[in-house]
């Protein structure tokens, strides 16, 4: 028995031995190692997971959308994990060719992008048939629901989300959404099991009021594009803009392009022409010089000007008038748009004056509504004006201004001579410098002056309104080519306040290279006025101030 | 006499208590600790499998069946083992040799016989019991300690079998009950010298064991086994996978259900070979460490039972078994944990399986049947 108890004692060694190296080895690893081993495991399960966030909203000033991000899948795949053998069914399914799949697979090396921006109905289809490898990344794809109507105001985003157009580009920083990220367990076929928390908050992107109204917008486009489509013109552009605010309600330019489909863009439908683009304004800025006039007390509304025989020497240039139209009064001036009758007017404008004045009217500013290139009136220099360049001015010459800088001119002026800034977009503050630009008074009478342009024998019968008084005045404009002045290229404009006894809104119409027969302001311009200003005031409850007046005839 | 009485009540309360489990030939601690690690192991089962409670129902059946064989072996005198022991291993030997001839075929590897009509089951478990039986029947009827020429019979007696089992292939068996027949021998008396001389046989004959027993699958193991990173993703993954499970784990464990993994398929084979580690990365190393020692309160038992046998063949039988049963634990988790290669060994009475729980259930019903039936 001795024998036995000590091999049995040899036994109990034996097995201790083997138990301690167990345990030990049991303690290697959850203690030591722990750590080593706690990475390596959650290296296997743990993924980090992009939380995209929706970019902010556009709406107009009543909340209708006018851009909005709606949720797309992005189907991608990782080169390593896919099979070979999947690509035709992934092709069937994705609507991507077989080719490309198989390119992006062999050229890339753990991210290749299948098909992006899929309805997520779609994408959930190519998904379900649970393809090793392939993931679907939930993202956002702007929509406009305006279309075409807005288009150049609002802009678009590419496809990675980063506005490069309008109001897209400009609040691009404001609109930008954050994507966050997550922390997700993955099992070992990949699939997302379940999630384990947000290791930074993901963002929405603010959201942007302007201050366009969708309704009026569309109003006006429709009119300009018909009228463009109907004369062959090559471009225009309408704005609106409450005269007390500044505010833009209807931004338009034609061609325009739908921003839904990128394949409709070109270079031309692109720009926000009414914005960007400067402009001679000729004729419309006769009232704005009669106000300055005016308030100098150079003239009275009824002062006596001769503007016989009709034209004009100044320097080396001949100013014509339309027709020799006599001895005219100052109203008369405006009413026939005499070039002769504003040039002797303004001849005996201080210089500086002149030139401030304008200056505050904000003809030779930038509107500051923060549109990307927004164009800069250009006033010429007043330490280098001479007689020619004052006279050129009075009518219209020698400066460029885009329409909205033109709108915001009258906005002023209809404003009881207190300078109106514009805005385009609502939770944005602008300066209000109470800057009086003329008197009250002058700018009332101004008003009244241009109430003729659109009585019968005014220049602009075409933009009566039956039931609200018109305050206007056309312009046309030879355009500027190679060789100075072109002789058949015009730019037509209208600008019309209404209601003109109790002004709310300014309307100027733009139009560039009108038909060599129709391309006086008075005709399609005034039309188009007339068209969007007919639906217009109704639509924003303002009240008709007068009646047709029975028995006058189609004027 | 009064005195007499009073001293010895005690004692006689004692022994009649005794004598009513002897009579139904329970070893009560022996039953305890096993039905203790029977549950540990169905609560880890439950996690392992994904909570299918279908497992731990069909795990359960078979402890059912497991322990009912046990008491019914438990009620054989252990005289009957050694009637039996001839008949048993010649008859084991026999089903192997079917199994080579007609075996059918799960993972590359013959180790099941199916009775048409009837279950399927593999020999070699029959084997793990009939070997030990027959060694110690075979030395302790030669007289201990055995003599050079008997010692190299029960050497013969074993590697047949043993053999048989690696043709299968099925390497961690056959080492099992190869480890089973020498634990018989040691115990029996085997001389330091022949043991010294085996070990050197032994090592040097390794190369060609290398060379020309082991399959190709077996020296994969082999070499992921030295390195297993070196094929993270094929023959390593198990590997790196339980060991990371494991040590993830750390002292108290991720929670129950929630390891992740095993939870998440990561680990294979989770609720059979590899269920250590979701034990081990849910409970932590407290859990290991608890079902350690729930396994060591079974060997201590059984080494109990071996030094109280009542003769030689019970003593060398109870502790062989006993042995035995610890090496399945050792190797099992020292596979698991990346200490020794995979061989495919159960985490005994915790894996999920069926016919290992009946024949380790069984053989302890010998152990009981050997702690329970004292010479008269």
């Amino acid at each position: 028995m001795d024998r036995a108890s000590w091999r049995y004692t040899t036994v109990q060694i034996g097995l201790l031995a083997l138990l301690s190296v167990t345990v030990w080895r049991v303690v290697y690893l959850q203690v030591l190692q722990k750590d080593f081993l706690i990475s390596e495991g959650t290296s296997r399960w743990q993924r980090i997971e992009v939380v995209n966030a929706p970019r902010g909203m556009l709406t107009d000033r009543y909340g209708r959308a006018m851009a909005v991000s709606t949720p797309v899948i992005s189907l991608w795949a990782d080169p390593r994990e896919i099979n070979k053998a999947d690509i035709p069914v992934l092709a069937k399914a994705s609507g991507v060719s077989e080719k490309t799949l198989a390119y992006r697979a062999d050229h890339h090396r753990a991210f290749m992008y299948i098909r992006r921006q899929m309805n997520p109905e779609e994408a959930q289809v190519v998904l379900d048939l649970g393809l090793k490898g392939v993931y679907g990344q939930k993202e956002y794809k702007r929509y406009y629901p305006a279309g075409e109507v807005a288009a150049q105001v609002v802009g678009f985003t590419d496809v990675d989300d980063h506005g490069q157009e309008g109001i897209e580009l400009a609040f691009d920083a404001q609109l930008s959404a954050t994507s966050g990220k997550k922390e997700v367990i993955r099992d070992l076929m990949g699939r997302s099991v379940r999630d384990v928390g947000e290791l930074t908050a993901s963002e929405a992107g603010d959201n942007l009021n302007l201050t366009i109204d969708l309704r009026l917008q569309y109003l006006a486009y429709r009119e300009l594009k018909s009228a463009i489509a109907k004369t062959g013109a090559a471009s225009g552009s309408v704005v609106m803009m409450d005269v007390k605010t500044g505010e833009v309600l209807a931004l338009v330019n034609q061609p325009g392009y739908n921003p839904n489909d990128r394949s409709t863009i070109t270079a031309e439908a692109l720009r926000n022409r009414a914005v960007t683009d400067g402009f001679e304004p000729g004729s419309i800025m006769k009232p704005i010089t009669m106000s300055i006039a005016l308030e100098q007390g150079l003239v009275t509304p009824n002062s006596k000007i001769n503007t016989s025989p009709g034209r004009l020497r100044l320097g080396k240039f001949s100013i014509r008038d339309f027709r020799d139209y006599g001895e005219l009064t100052a109203t008369e001036v405006i009413k026939k748009s005499s070039n002769v009758g504003i040039v002797k007017i303004a001849k005996d404008l201080d210089r500086d004056v002149f030139w401030q004045t304008l200056y505050n009217y904000g003809l030779g500013t930038t509107p500051g509504i923060g549109f990307p290139g927004e164009a800069s009136g250009a006033l010429p220099n007043p330490m280098r004006w001479d007689d020619v360049r004052q006279g050129a001015l009075a009518y219209g010459y020698g400066l460029s201004v885009s329409p909205i800088l033109m709108a915001q001119a009258y906005a002023t002026l209809a404003n009881g001579g207190k300078r109106v800034h514009a805005r385009l977009i609502q939770n944005l503050t602008t300066v209000d410098d109470e800057l009086q630009v003329v008197s009250e008074r002058t700018a009332n009478q101004v008003i009244e002056m241009m109430k003729t342009v659109v009585e019968p024998g005014g220049t602009a019968s075409r933009a009566h309104l039956d039931w609200y008084s018109v305050a206007g005045k056309t312009g046309t404009s030879h355009k500027i080519g190679a060789q100075g002045y072109e002789d058949a290229k015009y730019t037509s404009s209208f600008v019309g306040i209404a209601p003109a006894n109790n002004p709310q809104v300014v309307t100027v119409v733009v139009i560039n290279e009108p038909p060599e027969d129709a391309y006086y302001g008075g005709e399609i311009p005034a039309s188009i006025f007339n068209g969007v200003m007919t639906q217009a005031l109704p639509l924003m409850n303002i009240n008709p101030d007068q009646a047709p007046l029975l028995g006058e005839g189609s004027k | 006499m009064l005195s007499d009485f009073i001293r010895h009540a005690p004692s006689e309360t004692f022994s009649r208590s005794r004598s009513l489990l002897q009579r139904v030939h329970i070893d009560i601690y022996l039953l305890m600790a096993l039905m203790l690690v029977a549950g540990a192991g169905l609560i880890v089962l439950y996690s392992a499998s994904g909570a299918d409670m279908g497992a731990v129902y069909r795990q359960s059946v078979r402890f059912g069946i497991g322990f009912f064989a046990m008491f019914i072996i438990a009620q054989l005198d252990p005289r009957i083992f050694q009637q039996w022991s001839g008949v048993l291993y010649i008859g084991g030997i026999c089903l192997l040799v079917a199994v080579l001839l007609s075996g059918h075929d799960a993972k590359g590897a013959q180790r099941w016989l199916t009775i048409p009509g009837l279950f399927r089951f593999q020999p070699s478990e029959i084997i793990k019991v009939s070997v030990p039986i027959m060694l110690a029947w075979y030395l302790s009827r030669k007289g201990l300690p055995p003599k050079f020429r008997h010692v190299l019979v029960s050497l013969v007696l074993l590697f047949v079998p043993t053999i048989l089992i690696l043709k299968q292939p099925d390497l961690g068996t056959s080492l099992l009950i190869a480890a089973s027949g020498i634990f018989v021998i040691f115990l029996a008396g085997l001389s330091w010298k022949l043991i010294a001389a085996a070990t050197v046989i032994a090592v040097s004959s390794l190369p060609a064991m290398w060379l020309f027993v082991l399959q190709g699958y077996q020296k994969q193991r082999v070499l992921t086994f030295l390195n297993p990173e070196s094929d993270p993703l094929g023959s390593g993954w198990n590997i790196i996978q339980s060991k990371t499970a494991i040590g993830s784990g750390g002292l108290y464990g991720k929670g129950y259900l929630h390891g992740t993994q095993s939870q998440l398929d990561f680990l294979p084979e989770s609720h059979t070979d590899f269920i250590i580690a979701v034990l081990s990365e849910e409970l932590g190393l407290v859990g290991a460490v608890v079902l350690l020692v729930l396994y060591l309160l079974i060997v201590w038992r059984g080494m109990a039972i071996s030094i109280n046998a009542r003769d030689s063949f019970c003593r060398l039988l109870a502790g062989s078994l006993t042995l035995t049963f610890f090496i399945y634990v050792f190797v099992n988790i020292g596979m698991v944990s990346g200490l020794l290669p995979v061989v495919g060994v159960p985490l005994p009475l915790v894996s999920y399986g069926g016919t290992s729980i009946v024949t380790l259930l069984g053989s302890f019903g010998i152990l009981m049947s050997i702690s329970t039936h004292k010479r008269d």
